[in-house]
């Protein structure tokens, strides 16, 4: 809403281009010309105006009659007969004392130009094509378009840039020697293809960076070379020249090597290097003689020395190669002539061997002809190998390298030290590790009831020997008490539940003990069939409300079968709206909630989203809030650790919670304390130091400990800072993105603090990548003390009762403890916990029901359902529990809200005043009569007792209260709905009134 | 006996404030104590970002052309009319926007107040210290979705699970006895301001009295039969606590059906036809009953949107001010008709305030705002607060456009209402978490209520 208004002050200097003036005292009339037109620009108050070309201005001059075609002399153009730079561009301006005195600009007679000889815009503008054209030199018109006889044209060459040299440093001084030499050149505008001339010579060139080049030649004479740079090709251009003096140089000569030792009759070669002169010839000689002598050696031409046939008296001579442009200037080697070498014979073994990359093998080496038996060991021509062939130790010891090279045969080799030609060698074949061992066990996790039998199978990898040993907690076997297993693995579960309902079945490899593999079995209740209230209280705890149909099938399955079959329902998947609105969203989700399989884990996304809260109120758009949505969909029965990562790197909390774009002090707005506050108040540790039972704990003198300070929270938005958006398809990435929600947030180290912190006395280690500061932090609350018993009061009071006994929490916080934050195991443990599964209700049992949840129990129980176009969605709000948008992060209402004049906690009161509890009610009564396009339900179960009063009630009482109707309310409602016009009327009565008691308010 | 202590306590600074108020030859001690004890807060809250910059004009020669320098084509006066004259307690004349004719009187008469360049803060803050980030301020400043929340939370971040409207009757709940009706109602849906920690947000909607639909059978045997049915359905003892808890809710609601409905609820002020009327009018049909509901202390939260005034905002503005004024009118006379116009103060509160420099037609999101404030105890006919300098990159401008930096904080303003609720020194804290930034307790109290 912002942006429209600056353009509009934009918008005179663009549109006078066309006719910029570079001589105002001689082109001032081309504008002042133009009637109606300010000199400063358009004319005021034209109606629309935002941005209009320039033509359209004429264009309506011109239709306004305020301009009549007239011509009062030649056309010009400048500038006149230029050049122009490639990646620059050149503004040519008109006269054109023609009324009107529009025109075209052509590049070749092309109006505009084209690809190859480079565009011209409407106002002028010349800009060159990315390569000059092979005909490098253009005309460049302009030509009234009034009249298009009238025009005026001038000549442009297009260069490539001029190469400026500025300064040549030869290697090793100020100038050049003669001979060989190297120089590197400054200046700018260098290309990869420059070329560096000395003397008008083409050098051997190599590019360096636009500012720097290299370049190898040979210096002939002492002198001045002058060098410059030539750019080759269509619109070569050769630059400025800068002259190096040559200067005479001291011959010298080198002899490589300068000392060797050579056994009668065989040959040695040296090799001669001749500097300061362009002549490199050289002279060889033994002991002074040209070419040598029988008794001393002879040396070739080229240097290749021969030894005589018999030891001389002296062993030692003398081999110099003398300069034959500078007789005084030589280098010399001395040879020591040595008795002919043993012949030896060399062996190695073993010959040929594979060896695993990363493993050794021993090689032996025998030595015969010498009493000398010493080698030395290479890999590949390497004296000791390399690490990319293996290194070979002095006795032999081969080690192989660490992972495998691209030619997988390398040679061994054991070289006699008493006669180098003898030697021996063996072919080394590097093969890749075998597979490890893995086992792994099937089922990962089984819920087993006590003295039921379950088989697990365990999968071994990497080895033929498949067989396992099997253990539970560690004991082979198992025990009595914790239950065995067999050696097949068919675990048989004891009939008393010990101490921990979770235990640890292994399966160990006998290949490898070392390697073994793990599965959970949940020990539960024996398995006897619930009868229909218990599988009901069940239902109402793990879904969005008992059908008959499910009902009938945790009756037929058990608790323990049913909760393994919801475990392993496919997840429903979450649709990306057409329309990309949160109220299609919303539309789906009430739908789902009454229509969905996977029941068990929508009612835990369901909690856990009042847990990791985000927002519609602050994510507007359907694609903001579905990676939140689709990490709690992945995660419900996954870890909590991993949940909290998805959440945390989503764009959903970057945006609701401002950890996107939060960055260290000093950058933006620094670091953001939002998300790292609520991160810990409200999605982990809590407020107040908690036991393991979920009351809090007090310190000696009674008093609540914080568990966080507010320094806690900046350290960890310090560990936090370094997050953007994505990048978006075709956007440039930046230091801090913009909003964009099509994948997970990425990383900017710049924005990242990398000084250590200190969290809740735990220290993070400086210098961390981004990702690894996140990863501590999770450490760091996953095992924080207080996480278990909190997170284990939210859920147990969400998905079960409001106010659990400490035993109750304590039992599921320890099973998330134990399993390191498993969510399927804690919400086994929270639905089958003895204090769940009571069928019968004391004093504090149960929990009130909100909105959606009361709803969609009424719904599901008449077999009915939301449509997923339901327009009922305005009325949650009005109830306070708007689906997606939650007032706040601390969702629709607390979970540490207390009853109202009341000890008891009973969070769902909160949203439960008079108001909300009328409306509730009235939609409950509204779907009894209304059944169609929005949601349907089905009253025909009732049909038969239109008219039996006793029947009907009793019929209601089974399929909402499952039975648990007082008989003094029976009679109410019979008395209550006996009145009604007819069989409908009566019936829907009877349900509304039992739909709004609270017997069917609370869930118990 | 803590009921009694704090009754006592608040019944004396009461008589104290009738003291200070009959000096100032305003009301006499009498009628003061003569009344129930009640009060109420009522919050107007403008949805969108009210301009206050075009809410109330100074008039001050130099404070006018600075405003008239910056204003540009939305500078007032315009089509609307002449601005309504006004004078502070010092002679300082203002001009308050046209559309405010209906609530222009009270200024005269004392009933209403400005509170100047108010806004939410995490402390006190200078132009230079904005602008060179080194003093703390509320995150996501210009935001909707946060501003509207930290309003109503108290809190200058995107935090708070409770408004401080709830947590007002919270630290007073107590007065209120046994009585479980209401303490803190929303008319327009639930509202954060309203939910506190013990407090529910309760809402009422306008035109709506908790009538149940499933009553309306033929024939009215059958209706009666239902409505008989329900009421006994309610009272059965199920010995769980959840469920008693659950019925008591339902039961209260069936009890005020029938006290709305009722001729108790009557209103005879005519209130205009806006929705912030009908909501308004609801707040003082539930007034009439807190004899009947027991409550002694209770506040309120009313809205009206469209303030978000980034086009044509030179009528829009007017007709919305229009709507406000006529509702806050009706509304003050409806509290004298019941006779609680010195126990009952409303006040508006908004997102934000508003550039001064124009975007087109309209202006674009700010940070500090003017503040209406209106009841029998306000000592009104003042603007409060600080009223800012609108000179462009001016001492009080936080960048270059005239959006202002707050003088005086949210804080604050909800102190004073709250304070003058019943609030004790000790506990505003715990309305109010930043309070101690802006000073004591004490300090934190701007005197438009005594």
């Amino acid at each position: 809403m912002k942006a429209a208004s600056s353009l509009h002050h934009r918008i005179p200097a663009r549109c006078f281009r066309i006719l910029r003036l570079p001589n105002a005292a001689r082109w001032k009339h081309a504008v002042a010309s133009l009637p109606g037109v300010a000199s400063e620009g358009f004319p005021k108050g034209m109606p629309g105006f935002r941005w209009l070309g320039w033509a359209a201005v004429l264009a309506w001059l011109l239709t306004a009659g305020m301009l009549r075609a007239q011509v009062a002399g030649a056309m010009d153009v400048w500038p006149r007969d230029n050049t122009v730079e490639l990646g620059s561009a050149k503004q040519f301006g008109a006269y054109v004392p023609i009324n009107p005195n529009t025109v075209v600009w052509l590049v070749n007679d092309l109006v505009g130009g084209n690809a190859t000889l480079g565009t011209i815009s409407a106002s002028g503008l010349y800009t060159p094509p990315p390569v000059a054209p092979t005909n490098n030199v253009l005309t460049i018109r302009v030509r009234s378009t009034a009249f298009p006889s009238s025009s005026a044209s001038t000549s442009l060459k297009v260069t490539r840039k001029y190469p400026w040299l500025w300064s040549v440093r030869p290697s090793g001084g100020s100038s050049i020697v003669v001979g060989a030499y190297r120089v590197g050149l400054n200046g700018s505008n260098f290309a990869p293809d420059s070329v560096v001339t000395a003397n008008g010579l083409d050098l051997v060139t190599t590019y360096v960076s636009t500012t720097q080049l290299t370049a190898v030649g040979t210096a002939a004479a002492a002198g001045t070379l002058n060098f410059a740079v030539r750019q080759p090709g269509p619109g070569a251009v050769t630059g400025n020249s800068v002259g190096v003096s040559v200067v005479a140089g001291v011959v010298t000569v080198a002899v490589a090597p300068v000392s060797a030792t050579v056994s009668i009759g065989t040959t040695k070669a040296f090799a001669a290097t001749v500097n300061g002169t362009t002549n490199v010839a050289v002279t060889w000689s033994v002991n002074g003689v040209v070419g040598g002598s029988a008794a001393t050696g002879v040396i070739s031409s080229t240097g290749v020395y021969t030894a005589p046939s018999v030891l001389p008296a002296s062993t030692a001579v003398t081999v110099r190669a003398t300069s034959v442009a500078s007789p005084t200037a030589f280098g010399q080697a001395t040879v020591t002539l040595t008795a002919p070498l043993p012949a030896v014979t060399v062996t190695v073994s073993p010959a040929t061997t594979s060896v695993v990359v990363g493993g050794t093998q021993a090689f032996v080496s025998t030595v015969t002809g010498s009493a000398n038996t010493a080698v030395t060991w290479s890999v590949n021509g390497v004296n000791g190998g390399s690490a990319a062939t293996g290194t070979i130790s002095s006795t032999g010891l081969y080690t192989a390298p660490a992972s495998l090279p691209a030619t997988p045969t390398v040679t061994v080799r054991a070289t006699s030290v008493a006669n180098p030609a003898g030697f021996a060698q063996a072919t080394v074949t590097l093969v890749p590790p075998p597979p490890p061992i893995t086992v792994a066990v099937l089922p990962a996790t089984a819920t087993v009831s006590l003295g039921s039998s379950r088989s697990f199978a365990a999968t071994v990898t990497g080895t033929n020997n498949t067989a396992v040993t099997w253990s539970v907690n560690g004991i082979a076997g198992g025990s009595a008490a914790l239950g065995t297993i067999t050696s097949s693995g068919v675990f048989t579960a004891p009939s008393v539940m010990p101490s921990s309902s979770l235990l640890t079945i292994r399966a160990t490899s006998v290949a490898n003990p070392a390697k073994s593999g793990t599965a959970s079995a949940s020990l539960a209740l024996p398995a006897t069939t619930p009868g229909e209230l218990a599988a009901a209280r069940f239902l109402e705890q793990s879904s969005f409300g008992p059908t008959r149909a499910e009902i009938a099938r945790v009756r037929q399955m058990g608790f323990p079968a049913y909760l393994d079959e919801q475990f392993s329902l496919p997840a429903t998947p979450i649709p990306v709206p057409p329309g990309n609105s949160v109220g299609e969203l919303q539309q789906w989700l009430l739908s789902t909630y009454t229509t969905a399989p996977d029941q068990l884990r929508q009612r835990v996304i369901y909690s856990l989203g009042q847990i990791v809260v985000t927002s519609a109120n602050k994510l507007v758009y359907a694609d903001a809030m579905l990676p939140w949505m689709n990490a709690l969909r992945t995660h419900a029965f996954g870890n909590y650790r991993d949940l909290l990562r998805e959440v945390a790197m989503s764009s959903s909390m970057g945006k609701y919670l401002d950890l996107a774009n939060s960055m260290k002090p000093g950058l933006g707005g620094g670091a953001n304390e939002n998300f790292p506050r609520e991160l810990m108040q409200l999605f982990t540790i809590g407020l107040w130091e908690l036991n393991p039972d979920g009351t809090v704990w007090l310190d000696p003198n009674g008093a609540p400990v914080p568990t966080y300070t507010q320094a806690d929270v900046m350290q960890l938005a310090l560990a936090l800072t370094g997050w953007t958006y994505a990048t978006a398809p075709g956007q440039t990435p930046r230091a801090a993105n913009n909003e964009y929600h099509g994948a997970p947030m990425e990383t900017r180290p710049s924005n990242h603090d990398t000084s250590a912190k200190n969290v809740l006395g735990r220290v993070i280690p400086a210098n961390q990548t981004v990702p690894q500061d996140l990863e501590s932090v999770l450490e760091i609350l996953m095992t924080h003390p207080n996480l278990p018993p909190f997170l284990a009061t939210r859920l147990i009071r969400s998905l079960v009762m409001s106010n659990p006994s400490p035993g109750y929490v304590q039992r599921v916080a320890s099973v998330f403890s134990a399993t390191g934050g498993d969510l399927r195991a804690t919400v086994t443990a929270i639905l089958t916990d003895a204090e769940a599964r009571n069928d019968t209700p004391t004093a504090t049992s149960g929990r009130l029901k909100e909105p959606i949840l009361h709803i969609s129990q009424f719904l599901r129980a008449l077999d009915g359902r939301y449509s997923s176009t339901e327009q009922l969605t305005y009325l949650y709000d009005y109830m306070a529990q708007m689906p997606l948008s939650p007032p706040s992060v601390f969702s629709w209402f607390s979970p540490l809200y207390r009853v109202p004049k009341s000890p008891l906690f009973g969070p769902e009161f909160q949203i439960y005043s008079p108001t909300e509890a009328t409306l509730r009610g009235n939609l409950l009564n509204y779907l009894l009569g209304n059944s169609g396009g929005d949601f349907t339900i089905d009253l025909s179960p009732y049909q038969p007792f239109g008219n039996d009063m006793p029947g009907l009630v009793e019929a209601v009482n089974q399929r909402l209260l499952y039975g648990r109707m007082p008989a003094g309310m029976k009679q109410v409602l019979i008395t209550a709905a006996t009145p009604g016009y007819d069989a409908r009327t009566r019936i829907e009565t009877v349900l509304y009134l039992t739909a709004l008691s609270g017997q069917y308010a609370v869930q118990y | 006996m803590n009921h009694i202590r704090i009754s006592r306590r608040s019944l004396l600074r009461g008589a104290g404030a009738a003291a200070l108020l009959s000096r100032l030859g305003r009301l006499n001690s009498l009628a003061q104590t003569a009344t129930p004890d009640y009060r109420a807060l009522v919050c107007v809250f403008l949805f969108g970002g009210n301009d206050g910059h075009n809410t109330i004009i100074p008039l001050t020669q130099s404070a006018f052309n600075a405003y008239r320098t910056g204003r540009g084509s939305l500078a007032l006066p315009d089509n609307n009319g002449p601005l309504l004259q006004v004078q502070s307690a010092d002679g300082t004349p203002y001009g308050l926007n046209p559309g405010l004719a209906a609530i222009h009187p009270l200024w005269a008469q004392g009933r209403l107040a400005v509170l100047a360049n108010t806004g939410m803060l995490v402390a006190p803050v200078t132009r230079q210290a904005f602008l060179s980030n080194t003093v703390a301020v509320p995150t996501n400043l210009f935001s909707h979705s946060d501003q509207l929340q930290q309003m109503q939370s108290g809190f200058p971040s995107a935090t708070g699970g409770t408004g401080w409207g709830g947590r007002t009757v919270d630290a007073l709940h107590t007065l209120n006895g046994t009585s479980t009706f209401p303490a803190a109602v929303s008319t327009n849906g639930p509202a954060l301001f309203c939910t506190g920690g013990i407090v529910q947000s309760a809402s009422l909607l306008p035109g709506f009295d908790l009538d149940v639909s499933g009553l309306n059978l033929w024939p009215q045997s059958a209706s009666d039969a239902r409505r008989t049915g329900i009421q006994q359905l309610l009272e059965f003892d199920s010995g769980l606590a959840l469920i008693q808890s659950a019925n008591k809710v339902r039961k209260d609601a069936l009890a005020l059906n029938a006290m709305l409905r009722g001729n108790s609820a009557t209103v005879s002020t005519a209130f205009p036809g806006t929705s912030l009327g009908d909501q308004l009018l609801q707040v003082a049909k539930v007034i009439k009953l807190r004899t009947t509901t027991g409550m002694r202390r209770q506040v309120f939260f009313c809205s009206l949107g469209g303030f978000d005034t980034h086009g044509s905002q030179s009528w829009q503005h007017w007709d919305l001010l229009k709507q406000v004024s006529e509702a806050l009118a009706a509304f003050y006379n409806a509290t004298a008709e019941l006779g609680v116009a010195d126990q009952v103060t409303s006040f508006t509160m908004s997102d934000f305030g508003r550039s001064l420099q124009p975007s087109g037609s309209g202006s674009d999101h700010g940070w500090g705002n003017h503040q209406l404030i209106l009841g029998g105890a306000v000592l009104g006919g003042r603007v409060y607060g600080r009223f800012p300098d609108l000179s462009l990159q001016g001492p009080d401008d936080c960048g270059s456009r005239g959006v202002l930096i707050p003088s005086t904080s949210t804080e604050q303003y909800g102190a004073t209402l709250a304070r003058w609720m019943g609030v004790s020194d000790t506990d505003l804290p715990s309305v109010f978490g930043n309070l101690a930034n802006f000073g004591s307790p004490q300090q934190s109290n701007l005197g438009f209520l005594g």
